[in-house]
């Protein structure tokens, strides 16, 4: 039987003019080296052994006791499973925030780590651990994990199977993210689809169609990873799934090159990027408002996660070669998602277009493939996660209050609706990148680190970013400001539940981009070591393979040569 | 091999006619505690198989063999059988429904165990006779003479290859070595293996004790395929159009199926197709990856008996999640192993299924495998929705005479066993490898 690994290996690399990205000093470890015993960081506050399996794990044992929960006579239990998933989200964002104050953002290389043997005869270890990115990552889905439950406040309608599921989609998130280990990246990759689905369909007015668009186009996703994860796997030669090995080699060009097509799509699907993006628009407009922010703050970020991890971090050349290809996915849903929106007619759909553009903005700077995009692709990852939920939450929201989707219906409304016109307003521009907002830093990142290797696509992002400005204007124009509409229902502006979720994602946004560093007082940081700081400590490594050669030094005189013997001096 | 290797096989066949006997005498009232002691027995038989079906040997004269392979495939019987009768732990099932399964489960042990092929034909005609004597009626309904039709389609085979010389395993393997290229060998072996599938097909469609039926056939083509080692390659081929007929068949099945118990159905079909997948690599790894995912869907597969009746629509269990939560979610788990849904044992098997297609340069199998596995999950999903999303009045509004829900807690169990094969998973493969290994595959 022919070896697919020798098939693709026996195809010839392309020709010196290849894409537009300069190489690199060459193929090099781009994996974090493995770092000492979680025990000896920090001052020991968390210094569990098994504290991201807690991170992980919890909310699924909280599902189950959520899911069997009694309702009680007469209801009297009905409002416990949100009691439930609220605090275990609390308290997982709380032990999360402990772990970032506690991360060592000065060395490269694993923390937190945790790993046991569970299938060597197969390769397979459950094996945890998080740089980074992946401790942003995690920081960031718990962040969302609390939004999108406060969003939830009004859910009545089969709370226990709602918020089961809610908490079960959060955990598959975080088990991602911290997975060091390919197959039990897959599995929580693939974990998230019916939970997912079912939130999606389960409880807005077009069930099967949402559900079923998600599983789809995820299912299609899943389907490509699984087979990306086992060309990796057997082009690496060691065995394992295990993601310490798998840097080590480059396999030949083309199993990258096709493995690295394998990965875009499977992001392209989560992210999402145009022409993978059919079910956004049901998961994001019909669902309701927690779902629509978890979805669009956290699970759409694996996505991008999958293209930094695995196809920028191991698959260099097919990395390279594919550049080109994700630069014009880029601009190409940044175009139309703003061009979406601004021919919009419902709010909801509205919103949720717009947050479709912080996938294109990532993806951008991944095509970038400088040092300088990367790490802004890494940043876009928390950012844009904030931004977007943002935008889907307050537009959810609005068209809540106001009764009315359509922005036909929806004029005039600032005045009734002050706080919830502004957060509508924030999220609209934070997804376009506003200053002094998380997501202005990781754009301007993004931006001058891709204009040299990719300036058609960062043109073409920058055009879609004007687009979406248009958009935003005309969405105010219609929604908030103008004239009323005669016959529009009665609206009321946001409650305290709604107040603090969008408030809690403006603030996010506002924090990282006031003090990206982190606050110092007298120089001295203050319990948030900055989330450029995490974040860089990881990208350093995943960047390396793609920083510009150095010149040439200059070559040194040659040494004067001693006349020769016997020949005379004039 | 000391008699006492028999002691398993004894539990099993004595609990059958002491159940039979016990419905003759006692009656279909004592059905309840029958379950209780018919599961104690299962439990009892699963023990002693680990622990004395250990020592290897043989006995009557190579007609019996007693080696890993043989071990495993009975370990992953009667926990099958376990499976099968907790689910039914809160049901009044009668004795000669539970005397079926036991009787089903010990065809699977003579035809793991046998070293003669009249004896492989012999424990496949009790598996079958037992497991689909309980297949509806319904018009249009043919799984006991699609069965009935794959048995003797085999028992003609056997009895042909017996003629020749190739009588036993050892013989078989013997012959089909010294002519890898007989065409007269290679047909009635290729019949024989087509009469189990056919066995096979039957089988799995008609409820529970028929996919136990179905997971006897798939251990009785592993030990004939362990023969077609070095055959023509046609026959090695053959597997794997089985295979990918199977993975297809299963996943568009399960999408259009109308009803719990034939959605069930399919599943099993499509994982069936997964494990002959697995045994299409004609190799150890992929033999062990079989393996394993056959103990897998023996345990999930046993929980079907939760659908309710074969012809009941998917509405009937409209609002399940608030009536009997325990059942919904013994459903759940069940299903969604038998999909391949992450992290269940299902999952797990078919990943290492997919690394060993891929090795093997199965790819195009291993694709429509994948596609198999989404239509399955989609099938599933659709269920899922009716199950906990469909039917419920607001419980906020439930008053006080609404019915507190039934806690059917033995319903659970197969669910929690396809967790546990996971969070166990390295001895089971560390056993599903061995068996490969005593299967001779190279």
């Amino acid at each position: 039987m022919t070896h697919w690994v020798d098939l693709l290996a026996a195809i010839p690399p392309p020709g010196p003019a290849g894409g537009s990205v300069a190489p690199g000093p060459g193929p090099g470890i781009a994996s974090p080296t493995p770092a000492p015993a979680p025990s000896q960081f920090g001052a020991g506050v968390v210094g569990f052994s098994f504290l991201l399996s807690l991170l992980i794990w919890a909310p699924v044992l909280m599902a189950l006791v959520v899911a069997l929960f009694p309702a009680g006579r007469r209801g009297r239990f009905a409002r416990w499973p949100l009691g439930f998933a609220f605090w275990t989200m609390l308290l997982g964002l709380f032990l999360s925030l402990v772990a970032y104050s506690q991360f060592q953002s000065f060395t490269t290389g694993l923390q937190f780590e945790e790993r046991a043997g569970w299938l060597p005869g197969l390769g397979i270890s459950y094996h945890l651990g998080v740089d980074g990115i992946g401790m942003s990552l995690i920081v960031l889905n718990y962040l969302v994990g609390v939004v999108a439950v406060l969003a939830s406040w009004e859910v009545r309608v089969r709370p226990r199977q709602y918020f089961a599921l809610l908490l079960v989609t959060q955990a598959t998130v975080s088990g991602a993210a911290a997975a060091r280990d390919l197959f039990v990246l897959f599995l929580f990759w693939s974990a998230a689809m019916i939970p997912a689905g079912l939130l999606a369909g389960g409880w807005s007015g077009r069930g099967r169609a949402a559900t079923g668009r998600l599983l789809g186009y995820w299912g299609v996703g899943s389907a490509a990873l699984l087979v990306a994860l086992l060309l990796i796997q057997q082009a690496a030669g060691t065995g394992s799934f295990d993601l310490e090995g798998l840097g080590l080699t480059q396999p030949p060009l083309a199993v990258q090159v096709v493995a690295g097509g394998l990965l875009l799509v499977a992001a392209a699907t989560r992210l999402p990027l145009v022409p993978l993006h059919g079910w956004a628009r049901e998961a994001l407009a019909e669902a309701p408002a927690g779902v629509s922010v978890l979805v669009a703050g956290s699970a759409m970020r694996l996505g991008g996660y999958l293209l930094v991890r695995l196809l920028a971090g191991v698959e260099q050349g097919g990395s390279r070669a594919l550049a080109p290809w994700i630069g014009a996915l880029a601009a190409l849903t940044v175009i139309y998602a703003a061009l979406a929106a601004l021919r919009s007619s419902d709010l909801r759909r509205l919103a949720a277009y717009l947050a479709l553009i912080p996938g294109g903005v990532t993806a951008l700077g991944l095509a970038g493939l400088s040092p300088l995009s990367l790490h802004g692709a890494v940043l876009s990852l928390f950012a844009g996660g904030l931004a977007a939920a943002l935008v889907v939450g307050a537009g959810t929201t609005f068209a809540e209050r106001a009764r009315a989707r359509s922005l036909e219906l929806t004029g005039g409304l600032a005045a009734r609706m002050p706080v919830l016109s502004w957060l509508l307003l924030v999220g609209a521009l934070a997804v376009l990148g506003l200053p002094f907002l998380a997501t202005f830093t990781s754009g301007v990142m993004v931006f001058l680190g891709s204009l040299r290797n990719a300036p058609g696509p960062a043109l073409g992002v920058a055009v879609g970013l004007l687009a979406g400005a248009a958009a935003t204007a005309s969405l105010l124009r219609r929604a908030a400001f103008g004239a009323p509409a005669p016959d529009a229902p009665a609206a009321s502006d946001a409650s305290l539940p709604e107040r603090w979720y969008l408030g809690i994602l403006v603030g996010g946004l506002l924090w990282v981009g006031l003090v990206p560093g982190g606050p110092r007082l007298f120089g001295v940081p203050v319990f948030d070591p900055g989330i450029i700081n995490v974040v860089n400590s990881a990208t350093g490594d995943l960047a390396a393979p793609y920083a510009p050669a150095a010149p040439p030094s200059p070559r040194p005189p040659p040494p004067a040569s001693p006349p020769p013997s016997g020949a005379s001096v004039p | 091999m000391s008699p006492a290797g028999f002691v398993p096989e004894l539990v099993v066949f004595g609990s059958a006619l002491a159940l039979l006997l016990a419905a003759r005498l006692g009656g279909e009232a004592a059905g309840r505690r029958w379950g209780r002691t018919a599961l104690l027995a299962a439990l009892v038989a699963l023990g002693l198989e680990l622990w004395l079906g250990a020592a290897t040997g043989s006995a009557l004269d190579g007609g019996w063999q007693q080696d890993r392979f043989s071990l495993f495939a009975k370990a992953a019987l009667l926990l099958g059988l376990v499976a099968l009768l907790a689910a039914r732990w809160d049901t009044r099932t009668g004795g000669p429904a539970l005397a079926r399964a036991f009787v089903t489960v010990g065809g699977g042990m003579v035809v793991a165990s046998a070293g003669w092929l009249v004896g492989i034909w012999v424990g496949l005609a009790l598996a079958a006779g037992a497991g689909l004597s309980a297949a509806p009626d319904r018009p249009g309904s043919l799984p006991r003479p699609i069965a009935g039709a794959g048995l003797a389609l085999a028992g003609l085979s056997f009895a042909g290859l017996s003629a020749t010389g190739a009588g036993s395993l050892t013989g078989l393997h013997r012959a089909l070595a010294a002519r890898p290229d007989g065409l007269g060998l290679g047909l009635a072996v290729g019949a024989a293996l087509a009469g189990i599938t056919v066995l096979w097909i039957g089988a799995a469609r008609s409820g529970p004790a028929g996919g136990l039926a179905g997971g006897v056939a798939t251990v009785a083509a592993a030990k004939l395929l362990a023969g077609l080692t070095g055959a023509s390659p046609v026959w090695e081929a053959w597997l794997a159009v089985l295979a990918a007929a199977g993975l297809v068949a299963g996943g568009l099945g399960a999408l259009s199926a109308g009803g719990p118990a034939r959605l069930a159905g399919w599943l099993a079909v499509g994982q069936l197709g997964w494990v002959a997948a697995g045994l299409a690599t004609h190799d150890q790894r992929g033999s062990a990856a079989a393996l394993f995912l056959l103990g897998a869907l023996l345990v999930a597969g046993a929980a079907s008996v939760l659908t309710g009746a074969p012809a009941a629509s998917s509405e009937s269990l409209a609002g399940l999640a608030g009536r009997e939560p325990g059942r919904a979610a013994g459903l759940t788990l069940a299903l969604l192993s038998l999909a391949g849904a992450p992290p269940l044992a299902g999952f797990v098997g078919e990943f290492a299924v997919a690394a060993e297609l891929l090795r093997s340069g199965l790819a195009w199998v291993l694709a429509l495998g994948v596609g198999g596995w989404l239509l399955a999950l989609a099938g599933v999903s659709r269920l899922l929705l009716v199950v906990y999303l469909r039917g419920g009045v607001e419980e906020a509004r439930r008053g006080a005479r609404a019915r507190a829900p039934v806690w059917a807690l033995g319903a659970v169990v197969p669910g929690l066993l396809a967790i546990a094969y996971v969070v166990f998973a390295n001895p089971v493969h560390g056993l599903a490898v061995q068996g490969a290994a005593a299967l001779g595959l190279r």
